[in-house]
């Protein structure tokens, strides 16, 4: 009865919007929560730095509105627009941590006519012996590929 | 004042669109718990609720995660209900949440999957308020983080007044709520 009292009411015309919001929301949350990250420092350097978020806008070079949706932690920044902010607030509002290469090991069977002529290469085979047919057994890794067995 | 359905069609839950709002309060509700100024500046403003032995001392950070975690579940648990989804079949509204009182409801305990870590043993922290009606209907008046077990915070005003707003308009409209208010 109550209900339908409501019904009548409403006329069936109104209907809440939440669902087209939190699903854009559950549909981009990776990013949308990088945003919050990104949000979080800058709330808190603009504070610190006795700025606010018209000056922040204006050093930016954006609306005061666009600053808002920023730190709010709605905006989807571009790199570019992040390095300015990190600039004008002299703080790293990203950072990437050290990345680990999984460590490959590669095992070239390499046939007595395979020209083995890639950039890693040409640096992994001594000067001069680019000319020698070699099975190459070669180890990759974050910073170097080196021979690990030779054999003519 | 206006009264509108959560969802397409006549189902339980149902939210209130103040006058003062464009949208109704649900749609109010998540924009505010997602907006990382806004929750930056509750929990400032709170900090001293967080050091209380509810809330372990966790930082700001762990408090603004927690908030955003538990309105992504909740907005989930109500799409798939919504959306009769095959894990949420059996399932209403009411089901994914806890009566804490005749107008007080929050998230399921056993609900929380989306928690981990240290933070397991906490408890939630978003509140929603209703009023229930005499046929099961529920009417979200609105929300608020819950960091203290009274309501004595500032924050608890708001919404007690819109209960009493909401109750007030109920009752001009000849509909009466399960057992009345407060």
């Amino acid at each position: 009865m109550s209900r339908e009292k409501l019904i009548t009411l409403n006329k069936g015309v109104k209907k809440s919007t939440w669902v087209e919001d939190a699903k854009f929301r559950l549909a981009n949350r990776k990013w949308l929560n990088y945003s919050h990250e990104i949000a979080k420092r800058i709330l808190t350097e603009i504070k610190e730095k006795n700025l606010n978020q018209n000056k922040l806008a204006m050093a930016m070079g954006i609306s005061a509105q666009h600053i808002s949706q920023i730190v709010k932690g709605r905006e989807n920044l571009t790199l570019e627009s992040i390095a300015k902010l990190s600039t004008i607030l002299e703080v790293e509002l990203i950072s990437f941590p050290r990345y680990k290469y999984s460590s490959v090991a590669l095992i070239a069977n390499l046939n007595n006519n395979t020209v083995f002529n890639s950039a890693v290469t040409s640096s992994a085979i001594p000067d001069g012996d680019n000319s020698l047919q070699y099975t190459l057994v070669i180890k990759a890794d974050a910073t170097r590929v080196s021979i690990i067995n030779k054999a003519a | 004042m206006e009264i509108i359905p959560t969802f397409d069609g006549a189902v339980d839950l149902w939210c209130v669109v103040y006058p003062e709002d464009k949208v109704d309060i649900l749609t109010v509700l998540f924009e505010k718990w997602t907006d990382t100024e806004y929750l930056l500046e509750f929990f400032v403003k709170n900090i001293n609720d967080l050091n209380g032995t509810s809330w372990q001392g966790i930082s700001i950070d762990e408090a603004i995660k927690l908030v955003i975690d538990e309105v992504y579940y909740l907005q989930e648990k109500l799409i798939c209900i919504n959306n009769k989804l095959p894990e949420c079949w059996n399932l209403t509204v009411r089901d994914i949440f806890t009566t804490l009182n005749k107008q007080e409801f929050m998230l399921r305990k056993h609900e929380e999957r989306f928690r981990k870590g240290k933070i397991d043993s906490l408890p939630q922290m978003l509140r929603l308020y209703a009023i229930e009606l005499e046929d099961n209907t529920i009417i979200l008046t609105g929300g608020t983080i819950k960091l203290t077990d009274k309501m004595d915070r500032p924050h608890f005003d708001i919404e007690f007044t819109r209960l009493v707003r909401v109750n007030d308009y109920l009752k001009s409209e000849l509909i009466y709520s399960k057992e009345g208010l407060l």
